[in-house]
């Protein structure tokens, strides 16, 4: 384990917060463009780290954490998917031009995209991350990369 | 283009909202006991002996007790929480709720941290009409893109059909035109966004195409990516059809604009020489004022006594209309020709309907539809296509579609007893022998009539194109109707190019059945009047859909007609006269009538339990002819002036709308009313149950839209309760000018169960990224009240057509852009979509 993980095990804020800033952007991006709302992003984005957080000790590295974290923020939105086939989500009023356009996207084009372009993440990593089928994954990222093509 | 690099370049600019801030968050899971639990958990390093690398470097971050200063650099983002929808008598309730409201009335200038990643942000020209028309001609935008894209628009009514409806429109015209509408500055640049965005979707599919196939045929159709899902789409159904996509037609007309400037000053030139004439003529005058006024006098009198006299020895009456019986001649085929040759054919839709205003109930006109649900079979129509489904507990699967060739003009649909029948318009062409005498040389003529295809359908399986009855009726279809297990079609036609008088066969109106017979309308079911005006028939043909048998008979000569069809009686008011057929069996003239006036407009026909009521034009105003089932008139009220533009019925009230919209009522007395006793709108108005009506109207002033106003309305006009459908209600990020709705002009695009008391009303918007169309589900409850529950959303589908249907418990939304979502009206929630495709072979007639 490396000593900013260990710290940051320890409780050390310095150390989690360094941990922390590593990734806590690209995770609030991909909750946030793949969700409704900010205000579930930041829900979503508070319960995977603390979940994370919770199994520090299996991580070796900080990229084992920031995947670990990331992980966990697509166990969550999934989970969030599953409430919105019940209860379709409220949308933000007046999102931007890029929120608006990932709102065309399907649930899973929206995952499958944000954490590939945050990330960088080829199809059978996002596999592991998500826990879809590597043809789900293939499949909505080829056609949420066409959509947003002809849009931005 | 790197996507990633632009996704990310985008994703950065996003505002972090300030609780996530490693500041904010650090305390949030490093708690004060957080050391010692997660010691437990594993052992802690030896801090003492390992000091946190750069802790110097990082400062530790500020203590929860400390104000957060991100708050005022980061603030907040937007709410999550929309407005509970709102029943809105008052509007917009939510607003006062929301800060954010304002940005869709008056979009926010680009923010400096965020620059530019919104459509409305991009760079434009200086805005106006002229740049507008620059811009839409650069990108090459169509005819049809134009008028989609101005009807999105706060133009006027009144600029929009002059520009809709001038052929050789130039540009300096054009621009005039929008330059005198209500168009701003705001408008122009919505109007360029949507623009630039047409044109960039069209040339990336052109494109995409080009690429992905091999070279097509100029006409080929465009192969534009799988736009957006619903919200909650993820239902594993149809995955395979997911993945085709559609190929919608390419738009061939351009905007029906001349290059070139149009010669200014010629028309003042040419009315100041006729002015001179004129004053030519008067000097010229040999008789003095006086004397042409008694030369006037004698020949008006004399006019009229003749007048008086033809009456008399036609009708047996000087009075009109007295016995009931309008005149008419007995001729044969070569006398109907003589009698109608060398009078003009009108080009106009011999039939006129109007249903831009509504009173009270809902009037029916015709039973053609676009859509029509049998058993488990789903048949519907979009422009050149049929498209027939199988649906099984929500679950639609297409069968079959068949598109028309250019050729072929397709009409609608109609639900007879024994199937659907798919009506269609096509011209045929033919050859006629128009050799005269023995030592003339036999001649061949071209003839071209337009034929009403009608296409009745397997009753069970629609699908079948092998058991499919094909009628071919003479004329263009103007209304049809279905009942006691007939077909009836009302059709128009002009006197036929090449028709020879000696050959009845070239222009007698004629059906053609599935045995490949034509028999033609005998000259002695034909009425004409004593002085016909226009040279075309009328005629009813009625259709035995069991045993295919058919009848007709036809009316001729005039113009100005308009057909009505009540039950067995056919009503055809031509001119002045009225006939009614009655089509309980073969089609038979039952009987007929004048009335004061004739047909114009505005005009309308309505039978009742009160009797039968007729508007008409007389001497420039309005005359309502009120006449009994015997078609003997019980009265007339006359004298309504103004712009006529339609009649409206309300059980025992008449109202004539003129084109401010202005109603003139009438009482079941023939009394003009001093003030209605319903509300007349523009807006359409879908039967309910028998207590209420659903109306969708805009909302705003005339010209500037703010939204719709969903209402229920009671059969005597009392609003019972309203939705208001703008972006600060149930239309999330609308631009409100652009809401519409397809049910304001056809409210049968409404799906109702007023049994569960649920409603899908169909919408479209731009969201200043998209067009969206949006099916908003409301619950109405036994007096009335309307809740909103919840949407089914598309975006950029650009759909010809938008209704909803709702059927055993199952809302289906049908968007003729490419899909049909079936969804749960209990919560709202998609049960199934599937992805509908039109065919590319061209579909024939199965003879």
């Amino acid at each position: 384990m490396s000593e900013i993980l260990t710290l940051a095990a320890g409780g050390d804020t310095a150390a989690f917060t360094q941990l922390y800033t590593r990734s806590y952007k690209k995770i609030y991006f991909v909750a946030y463009y793949s969700l409704a709302t900010s205000k579930e992003a930041v829900e979503v984005m508070t319960a995977s780290l603390k979940s994370a957080y919770e199994e520090i000790g299996g991580c070796k590295s900080e990229e084992d954490f920031d995947l670990l974290w990331l992980k966990k923020t697509c166990e969550q939105i999934i989970a969030r998917y599953r409430e919105y086939r019940k209860t379709p989500p409220t949308q933000e009023v007046d999102p931007d031009f890029i929120k608006a356009c990932m709102n065309r996207l399907t649930d899973a084009e929206r995952l499958a995209v944000t954490i590939w372009a945050e990330f960088d993440l080829e199809p059978k990593d996002i596999v592991s991350v998500t826990g879809l089928k590597l043809e789900v994954v293939s499949k909505k990222l080829d056609s949420a990369k066409e959509k947003l093509a002809q849009k931005l | 283009m790197d996507l990633k690099k632009t996704i990310n370049g985008y994703f950065e600019r996003t505002q972090l909202p300030a609780e996530i801030s490693p500041e904010k968050m650090t305390p949030v899971i490093i708690k004060k006991d957080a050391k010692s639990e997660s010691a437990e958990k594993q052992p802690a390093p030896a801090k003492a002996e390992q000091p946190a690398p750069a802790k110097a470097e990082q400062p530790t971050p500020p203590k929860t007790e400390q104000p957060a200063p991100a708050k005022v650099e980061q603030p907040a983002p937007p709410k999550t929480e929309q407005p509970a929808p709102a029943k809105v008598e008052q509007p917009a309730p939510a607003k006062a709720e929301q800060p954010a409201p304002a940005k869709v009335e008056q979009p926010a200038p680009p923010k400096a941290e965020q620059p530019a990643p919104t459509a409305e942000s991009k760079p434009v020209p200086e805005i106006g009409a002229s740049a507008f028309i620059k811009i839409v001609r650069h990108h090459r935008i169509t005819g049809r893109e134009f008028l989609n894209l101005l009807g999105n628009s706060k133009i006027s009514n009144k600029a929009y059909q002059e520009i809709e409806n001038s052929k050789g429109l130039t540009v300096k015209r054009l621009i005039e035109i929008l330059e005198e509408s209500s168009l701003t500055r705001e408008d122009y640049e919505k109007l360029i966004i949507a623009v630039q965005q047409t044109a960039a979707t069209r040339d990336k599919a052109i494109a995409a195409q080009s690429e992905a196939v091999q070279p097509q045929a100029p006409q080929a159709e465009e192969k534009p990516a799988e736009k957006a899902q619903p919200v909650a789409e993820e239902t594993p159904v149809n995955a395979k059809e997911e993945q085709t996509k559609e190929l919608p037609k390419t738009e061939k007309s351009p905007v029906n604009i001349k290059a070139e400037e149009e010669t200014t000053d010629e028309p003042d030139d040419e009315d100041e020489d006729e002015e001179d004439e004129d004053e030519d003529e008067e000097e010229k005058k040999p008789l003095s004022t006086k004397k042409l006024f008694i030369i006037i006098a004698i020949a008006a009198i004399a006019l009229i006594a003749l007048s008086f006299v033809i009456r008399y020895v036609v009708t047996g009456s000087f009075l009109p209309g007295e016995n009931g019986g309008a005149s008419s001649q007995h001729l044969d085929e070569s006398g109907l020709f003589a009698a109608m040759n060398g009078l003009p054919v009108s080009t106009q839709p011999a039939f006129t309907r109007n249903d831009t205003y509504t009173a009270g109930t809902p009037s029916k006109e015709s039973d053609i539809t676009d859509r029509v649900m049998k058993g488990d079979r789903f048949v519907f129509c979009d422009k050149d296509t049929v498209y027939i489904l199988r649906c099984s507990e929500g679950v639609m699967q297409q069968l079959d579609s068949r598109s028309y060739g250019e050729d072929v003009k397709l009409l609608g649909l109609l639900d007879t007893e024994k199937g659907v029948a798919v009506i269609s318009e096509t011209l045929k062409e033919g050859i006629a022998n128009a050799s005269e005498g023995d030592d003339a040389p036999a001649a061949e003529i071209t003839t071209s009539r337009y034929e009403t295809v009608v296409e009745l359908l397997d009753g069970e399986l629609p699908e079948n194109r092998q058991n499919i009855s094909l009628y071919k009726f003479s004329g263009r279809c103007a209304g049809a109707w279905t009942g006691s297990g007939k077909a009836i079609f009302a059709l128009w036609e002009g006197l036929a190019d090449g028709a020879n008088g000696s050959d009845g066969n070239s222009f007698m109106p004629y059906v053609t059945t599935p045995d490949n017979n034509t028999s033609y309308c005998s000259a002695e079911n034909v009425f004409i009047g004593s002085t016909p005006a226009n040279a075309g028939f009328v005629t009813v043909f009625s259709l035995d859909v069991q045993s295919g048998s058919v009848s007709c008979a036809a009316a001729a000569g005039s113009e100005g007609q308009l057909v009505y069809g009540q039950g067995t009686d056919i009503f055809v008011f031509q001119g002045n006269t009225l006939l009614r057929y009655d089509v309980s069996g073969e089609v038979t003239l039952k009987d007929s009538c004048t009335v004061t006036g004739s047909a114009a407009g505005f005009s309308a026909v309505r039978k009742d339990e009160d009797g039968i009521k007729v508007t008409a034009l007389d001497n420039g105003s309005a005359v309502l002819n009120v006449l009994n089932n015997d078609l003997s008139s019980v009265m007339t009220v006359n004298g309504i002036g103004g712009e006529l533009a339609a009649t409206c019925f309300n059980g025992g009230e008449t109202y004539i709308v003129d084109s401010s919209g202005k109603a003139y009522g009438i009482d079941a007395e023939g009394k003009t009313m001093e003030e209605s006793t319903v509300e007349v709108t523009a807006g359409s108005t879908a039967a309910y149950n028998d207590k209420m009506n659903i109306r969708i109207s805009p909302s705003g002033d005339a010209g500037q839209r703010t939204g719709l106003v969903l209402s229920a309305v009671s059969l005597s006009g009392e609003v019972l309760s309203t939705l208001e459908i703008n972006s600060g209600t149930v239309a999330d990020n609308a631009k409100d000018e652009y809401i519409a709705s397809p049910a304001e002009t056809d409210g049968t695009a409404i799906g109702i169960d007023a049994e569960k008391g649920v409603i899908a009303v169909p919408v479209t918007y731009f969201d200043g990224v998209s067009q969206v169309e949006r099916f908003f589900i409301c619950n109405i409850s036994g007096d009335g009240e309307i809740t909103y529950k919840g949407s089914i959303i598309e975006y950029d589908r650009n759909s010809s057509k938008l209704f909803a249907l709702i059927q055993d418990d199952i809302i289906t939304a049908v968007m003729t852009g490419g899909r049909i979502i079936s969804a749960d009206p209990a919560d709202c929630s998609v049960i199934a979509y599937v992805n509908i495709h039109k065919s590319e072979e061209i579909y024939s007639y199965q003879t």
